[in-house]
């Protein structure tokens, strides 16, 4: 009977062995793998190692824009409470009393506090913890607590205790023989009695070292205050202007309180399930006790109300910023069609459900490569929570309450019908507008038209924020609702302290369980202090880090532009561009391969085809901060200019790294960008942009367009006959006036390659014509045409009117180009056929790109073409008239004359070229011949010569070759932009408004420097105006010297 | 004069309580003794382990292994007081200690200290009593008292000592602290057993339960804390959703799992586990224990430490088997029950066969209260079974 009875039980000790060790084997064995990549995640530590992108230089290799290695100062919350003696007194203070202690509040008695601190003694912080009273020096005592838990007085003490130990600077050692001295049951009067008995001290002596050490940190703050006070410019404009100690203080209050809440945010989060952001601030503060929440970041009611407005603020600013945005990236990566309206549907379904319903969608998501499946989301965000999180429940279904409030049922309805119908019910019944069949199918159709047929973003945009916000106040509306029902239902020992409905304590045990953690890992975010510190900072923070706990300097990379010091310009600036941080879109388009990555990053180990795709991902996913170019050069070349980066990993703990420099475990070197350089010469861009800054006008004032010289607006393109741009400067710089108020005038970019609104060349287009002609079209260069104005109109053929009012009188092609005879021209212009000008605009390359962008069509940098041209037809006389005048069936751009000017100057049309090597390796230049005859560009450019150097010629007064010192060959021109208003102009007249160029070459014979300067919208026609900018431009030292010879080197015997 | 076995013995109240002259030292089981110390020898090791790695990161609530040891100076003569009670003093004062227990476990929500949500403990001087573990100590002996006259044939022979290991078991649960007082079901259930009862019967009483239990959380009976712990564990059965979970619900069995995943065939070695290093694992030093030696020890070391945790208990089932006195008897196989039960049920939570669930492991985890009922139960089953006591009952003539 006995053995009977015994065996079986051994015989299932033995099975029950058997099964642990089969489930030990599973989890120790068969998923070791999966385990193992986990626990390497848990202590390892990874570096990424960024790139240095490529310089832009110019021709002679002067840097433009480049990278360098800066510094900057960064701030550690943690490090700083943890060892600055100030930081130790708030913080300990603030334990002790349970509410935030302030910096300035804590200043006027710091050192007494300090030594309040240090008198204390383990015992009596022991009792703290149980909840008894604490007495402190000069009759301040902390009261006892009713319930030591409730209040966290444990959690307190044990604050305290660190920071007693740190404010005496215990050592480690110190700190080992206290815990002894603990355990052993030694008396110990004061934790400075303590530390003088240790150090063989008096009391007085320790207190004395304590004084002075606090005394000390407060001098260093204060010189840290003197030192970030250089930058003083930016930093006044910070919204709380204090300056000294005070401004530092107001800085510390900022960065402790950002730490703070977003401690209490996560371990909101973490115990409810929701954000504290996503419920109305007032709602929280009826309804909900967050004493719990309060105890443990050492909050008052006041602090608390703050953070729960704030999150709330934040979240609402975050639906414009983020939530939005996301949405609108979501639907334009999927394809247009229905799929972008699950794409939104699925979007603002995930808004609303709880989180980690949106992770696992997320993923499934990702795997499918397809927007989140609206339908997989049954749960309501809050809902989800509300009746396990607080103590109090009520009898009634809630959650077929709940079911029914959820809002998108309707939307996300697998009908089979149109889904922008379902968007369409969706905001209607949200907005409580009528739904019926006619509201849905007009609202869908919107949706349709703006979403599909053709993207407007702005018109999306607003609709899907009101969509959820609309959303969110519904759930606002049943959560106060429930709350209230919850109120009425609990009985008295459901509510918390504040009278508030109590939360399950399993609730607070789950984020009690992860304070530690959330406070280490939060506490450690980096703040920005400086971007750019002065030397003296740097330098006293490096050698004195342990002065200034918290303060570290930390290097970084840096994109810096070369500055004219004299003007104060950054040269090229629009043409270079700019950089900044990746768009949503093409955050969401890496996010494939970043959750690739980041699941590779968190395998324990990886196999070398792992390591290699791993090393592939790091070169093609942006790390987080990392700025690509948004514009110009630097956006066109952005993948040559940009490296990849390295990862250094580490497998340890930060500790562990730090003292034992833990061993690399994965190490991918950073690749840096390629360099760019340019053809462009910096001293003719700066010259370019200095005339364009401040131009010369006609110096008759009733010439000139002295509102123009106010406020100018246009172009120089210089460049060498074989097509290398060696300026290509644009006025404005920067965005002028109000936002609200700009048009084409006001906008800073790169007007060399741009088309903007109708931009027709004017009379410079005639000596392209006039080449044409004579070769294509039989024109007799002494044929004469009759340019007279008759008694009842001024000069004109066919009403086609000359400049001149009277008249040139009988001109022939030389006189014409000379004078720039429209009468001439419009009767050149009726003898082309649209075949023939189509021909025409299409030797000199009008109307195609330039080729200066050599890899063809990408982002960012612009060039315009004109589209038009490729199926350029005639429809009236009119426009016969105007085509060889260059006059509004013509578009050009600066870049495009200057082109074709290469071509006329030298018989061959060059592909027009910025960069003359990317990372070292040439870029082609390539030229085609110009179907133009030797001859036929010989007499234009003689006529141009002419043009200058000629009496009459339009640009003589400005451009004559005797007062430049050169011989120029130019022409000038002037093409209508738009009329101006009847009597609008100053002096009563109405003038046109246009714009003006002037083109060319020098020397005239032996063409080196090609020009053009083009003037948007102004009243001047080219003779008053933009000859006196190339006046301007043609008389500075820069393009005189670089047109000089160069000098003769003699060879040294 | 010689006496007669059956006299009616003499002296003064210890004397009848404790004697070392009845103890046959030389049939004490000294190699349970053996198995038992040195598993407490090797808690003490891994401790210390936890000690210094708290050390070298400078963390402020660390494990100290002096005070273990302490506990453990402080406690061991438990073991000695349980070696020397005599098992007819313990049969005829059962009644007392079960009383004791009760009282004490009464008196804990008027003097009890209140630690994670629970009010546990009682303070004393050198380590704080947990009575609940007492308690169990309690529930043995008087189950051995009630089931020591009956054979559990008829219905109403179960009341009683169903009725007796229910009250401890419901003060536990309403401290509360389900995860101690379901270590109780296994100890009644397997007493019951030994005591006569038919498997078949138990086997109903414990599908029973579970099916009480599945009910009481259907319709929210009991913290919703529990409730919440059944369903992470129902809900992260698969690697995948506990990786998904880890930083919710599921925090503490993954920082479990990844430790002891961790540790493959031969473990990281002693102190260089996750576990100890980041410190994330809730409990390493208590109710997590197994899985930092899991983690250190490796699948090879944490079999062989496994396989002397049952060699113990076998060892004590074995010495039951050996003891005639029914009584006495009942007692080493609750000591023996007491052992196994909080051996699978600390280690199924860790492999996370069960549901989360706060129970130490006795002889490794760091705890006074643990240590102390653990060496006077084994003190107990030891002396008990080694005591030169006359018997009576009708299982002393069976063989």
């Amino acid at each position: 009977m006995v053995q009977r009875r015994v065996a079986p039980l051994i015989v299932l000790v033995v099975l029950g062995f058997g099964v642990l060790v089969a489930r030990l084997f599973q989890i120790q064995v068969l998923e070791h793998r999966v385990w193992a990549a986990e626990a390497a995640n848990l202590v390892r530590s990874g570096l990424v190692v960024p790139f240095e992108r490529g310089a832009i230089l110019d021709a002679k290799g002067r840097e433009l824009a480049h990278d360098r290695r800066a510094f900057g100062v960064e701030f550690c919350y943690r490090d700083f409470r943890r060892a600055n003696p100030l930081g130790a007194v708030v913080h300990a203070r603030s334990a002790l009393f349970a509410r935030p202690v302030g910096y300035a509040e804590a200043l006027g008695r710091l050192g007494e506090s300090a030594r309040e601190l240090a008198l204390l003694s383990p015992r009596s912080l022991a009792t703290f913890a149980k909840g008894l009273g604490l007495a402190l020096g000069n009759g301040v005592a902390v009261s006892p607590s009713s319930d030591p838990e409730q209040d966290q007085c444990s959690a307190r003490a044990a604050d305290v205790r660190f920071y007693v130990q740190s404010l005496l600077g215990f050592t480690l050692d110190d700190r080992r023989a206290l815990r002894r001295a603990i355990a052993d049951e030694q008396e110990i009067a004061s934790y400075t009695d303590f530390l003088a008995e240790r150090r063989s001290l008096t009391t007085d002596d320790v207190l004395r070292e304590l004084d002075q050490r606090v005394a000390d940190a407060v001098e260093d703050l204060e010189k840290l205050t003197g030192l970030l006070a250089v930058e003083g410019e930016a930093r006044a404009g910070r919204a709380d202007p204090a300056t000294g100690l005070a401004g530092l203080f107001s800085e510390l209050e900022t960065w402790r309180a950002e730490v703070e809440d977003e401690v209490a945010s996560e371990l909101f989060a973490r115990a409810a399930g929701f954000p504290i952001g996503r419920l109305d601030a007032r709602t929280v503060e009826a309804g909900l006790d967050l004493t719990w929440l309060a105890r443990v970041v050492c909050w008052d009611d006041a602090r608390l109300a703050q953070w729960i407005e704030r999150e709330r603020a934040a979240w609402l600013a975050s639906v414009h910023d983020w939530s939005v945005p996301a949405a609108l990236a979501e639907m334009q990566l999927v394809p247009a069609d229905e799929r972008r309206a699950e794409a939104l549907i699925g979007e603002l379904v995930a808004l609303f459900a709880p989180r980690d319903d949106v992770v696992r969608e997320r993923r499934r998501a990702l795997n499918a490569d397809g927007p989140l499946a609206a339908a997989d989301f049954e749960r309501w965000l809050v809902f989800s929570d509300l009746d396990t999180l607080v103590a109090a429940s009520c009898d009634d279904d809630f959650e077929a309450a709940r079911a029914q409030l959820f809002p998108f049922d309707a939307a996300r309805a697998e009908d089979g019908g149109d889904p922008w119908q379902r968007v369409a019910r969706l905001e209607l019944a949200l907005t409580g507008a009528p739904a019926d069949a006619a509201a849905i199918q007009q609202r869908a159709g919107e949706w349709y038209a703006h979403a599909v047929e053709r993207w407007t973003g702005e018109w999306i945009a607003p609709r899907v924020e009101a969509l959820v916000l609309a959303c969110d106040a519904l759930l606002q509306r049943e959560v106060a609702r429930e709350l209230d029902q919850l109120f009425a239902c609990a009985e008295p020992d459901e509510f918390g302290p504040s009278q508030k409905l109590a939360w399950r304590a399993g609730r607070v045990a789950l984020a009690g369980e992860q304070v530690a953690y959330v406070q280490k890992d939060r506490g450690n975010r980096p703040f920005v202090v400086e971007r750019a510190p002065p030397y003296e900072l740097v330098e006293t923070l490096s050698r004195h880090r342990e002065r200034f706990a918290g303060f570290s300097v930390r290097a970084r990379q840096e994109r810096v532009r070369e500055v004219d010091a004299a003007a104060g310009r950054v040269a090229a600036d629009g043409l270079i561009g700019a950089l900044g941080e990746p768009g949503m879109l093409e955050l969401r388009r890496q996010r494939r391969d970043s959750h690739e990555m980041s699941l590779l990053l968190r395998q324990g180990s990886r196999s070398s085809e792992e390591s290699e795709r791993l090393a592939e991902l790091f070169a093609r996913v942006d790390r987080p901060g990392e700025k690509r170019g948004t514009s110009g050069l630097e956006s066109y070349f952005d993948a040559e200019l940009s490296g990849h980066n390295g990862y250094r990993e580490n497998r340890g703990l930060q500790e562990l790294a730090e003292r034992d420099a833990g061993r690399d475990d994965f190490d991918l070197e950073a690749s840096d960008g390629r360099d760019l350089v340019l053809t462009l010469d910096l001293e003719l861009q700066r010259a370019a942009e200095a005339v364009l800054a401040h131009p010369d006008g006609d110096p008759d004032p009733d010439k000139r367009d002295d509102a123009w010289l106010a406020r100018p607006v246009g172009a120089i393109v210089l460049a060498t006959v074989d097509g290398d741009v060696l300026a290509a400067a644009s006025v404005p710089l920067v965005d002028r006036g109000e936002a609200e108020t700009r048009n084409q005038r006001d906008i800073a970019f790169d007007r060399t390659l741009r088309l903007v609104d109708h931009q027709p060349p004017g009379s410079v287009f005639k000596v392209f014509a006039s080449a044409y002609a004579l070769d294509y079209m039989g024109l007799d260069r002494n044929a004469t045409v009759t340019c007279q104005a008759t008694a009842n109109d001024t000069a004109n053929y066919k009403g086609l009117h000359c400049a001149s009012a009277h008249g040139h009188g009988t001109v022939d092609l030389s006189d014409a180009l000379e004078v720039s005879c429209n009468c001439y021209f419009a009767w050149l212009g009726e003898q082309f056929d649209s075949a023939k000008a189509l021909q025409c605009l299409q030797t000199f390359g009008f109307g195609s790109p330039t080729g200066v962008k050599p890899y063809g069509v990408r982002s960012g940098w612009r060039e315009d073409s004109w589209p038009q041209c490729a199926k350029f037809e005639f429809r009236d006389l009119r426009q016969r008239l105007s085509f060889a005048n260059g006059l509004s069936v013509v578009q050009t751009t600066p870049m495009q004359v200057t082109r074709a000017l290469c071509g006329l100057a030298t018989g061959r049309l060059p592909e027009m070229r910025l960069v003359s090597t990317i990372g070292g390796e040439n870029v082609a230049q390539s030229a085609a011949p110009l179907a133009i005859s030797a001859g036929s560009r010989e007499f234009v450019r003689q006529a141009m010569t002419r043009v200058a150097a000629g009496a009459r010629g339009t640009a003589h007064a400005a451009l004559d070759p005797n007062a430049l010192g050169f011989s120029i060959a130019v022409k000038t021109g002037s093409g209508d932009y738009r009329p101006l208003p009847k009597n609008a102009s100053a002096d009563g007249s109405n003038k046109v408004r246009k714009h003006t160029w002037v083109g060319g070459w020098i020397p005239a014979e032996n063409p080196k420097l090609v020009f053009v300067i083009f003037e948007f919208d102004t009243l001047a026609t080219a003779s008053h105006g933009a000859v006196w900018l190339t006046r301007e431009l043609l008389k500075r030292d820069e393009v005189r010297a670089w047109l000089a010879p160069p000098p003769v080197v003699e060879a040294t015997k | 004069m010689s006496s007669s076995p059956f006299a009616r013995e003499r002296g003064s109240s210890l004397e009848r309580a404790l004697s070392l002259r009845h103890v046959r030292w030389l049939e004490v089981d000294w190699h349970v003794l053996a198995v038992a110390l040195a598993l407490c020898a090797l808690g003490l090791v891994f401790v210390r382990a936890m000690d210094q790695a708290d050390d070298y990161f400078l963390r402020e609530d660390k494990i100290e292994v002096a005070k273990q040891l302490q506990r453990v100076i402080v406690t061991l003569p438990a073991l000695l007081f349980g070696l020397l009670i005599r098992p007819r003093w313990l049969r005829r004062s059962a009644w007392l200690v079960y009383v004791v227990a009760v009282v004490l476990l009464l008196l804990v929500p008027v003097i009890g200290d209140v630690r994670n949500g629970a009010r546990r403990w009682i303070q004393l001087p050198f380590f704080d009593l947990q009575p609940s573990e007492l308690a169990k100590i309690g529930v043995i002996v008087i189950l051995a008292r009630a089931l020591y006259t009956t054979r559990l044939k008829r219905a109403r022979d179960w009341i009683l000592p169903l009725g007796l290991a229910s009250l401890p078991m419901g003060l536990v649960a309403l401290q509360p602290d389900l995860g101690t007082a379901m270590t109780i079901v296994p100890i009644t259930l397997g007493m019951l057993y030994a005591a006569g009862a038919r498997a078949r019967v138990l086997f109903g009483g414990l599908a029973l339960v579970v099916v009480l239990g599945v009910v009481a959380l259907r319709f929210g009976i009991g913290h919703e804390y529990q409730a919440q712990r059944v369903e992470t564990w129902l809900t992260t059965l698969s690697p995948d959703d506990l990786i998904a979970n880890r930083n919710g619900s599921a925090f503490h069995p993954y920082q479990g799992t990844v430790a002891i995943g961790n540790g493959s065939w031969l473990g990281t070695g002693l102190g260089q586990g996750v576990a100890n290093q980041a410190a994330h694992l809730p409990e390493r030093d208590t109710d997590s224990i197994f899985a930092v030696i899991a983690e250190e020890t490796g699948f090879i070391g944490t079999t062989g430490l496994l396989a002397l945790y049952a060699l113990l208990v076998i060892l004590l089932f074995s010495t039951a088997s050996h003891v005639r006195e029914r009584f006495s008897r009942l007692v080493v196989t609750g000591v023996g029950l007491y052992f196994a039960s909080h051996l699978f049920i600390n280690v199924g939570v860790n492999l996370r066969l069960l549901p989360m669930t706060g129970v130490p492991l006795p002889l490794f985890s760091t705890g006074g209260s643990s240590l102390l009922v653990s060496f006077l139960a084994l003190g107990l089953a030891v002396g008990l079974a080694a005591h030169r006591e006359p018997s009576l009952d009708e299982d002393a003539f069976r063989d």
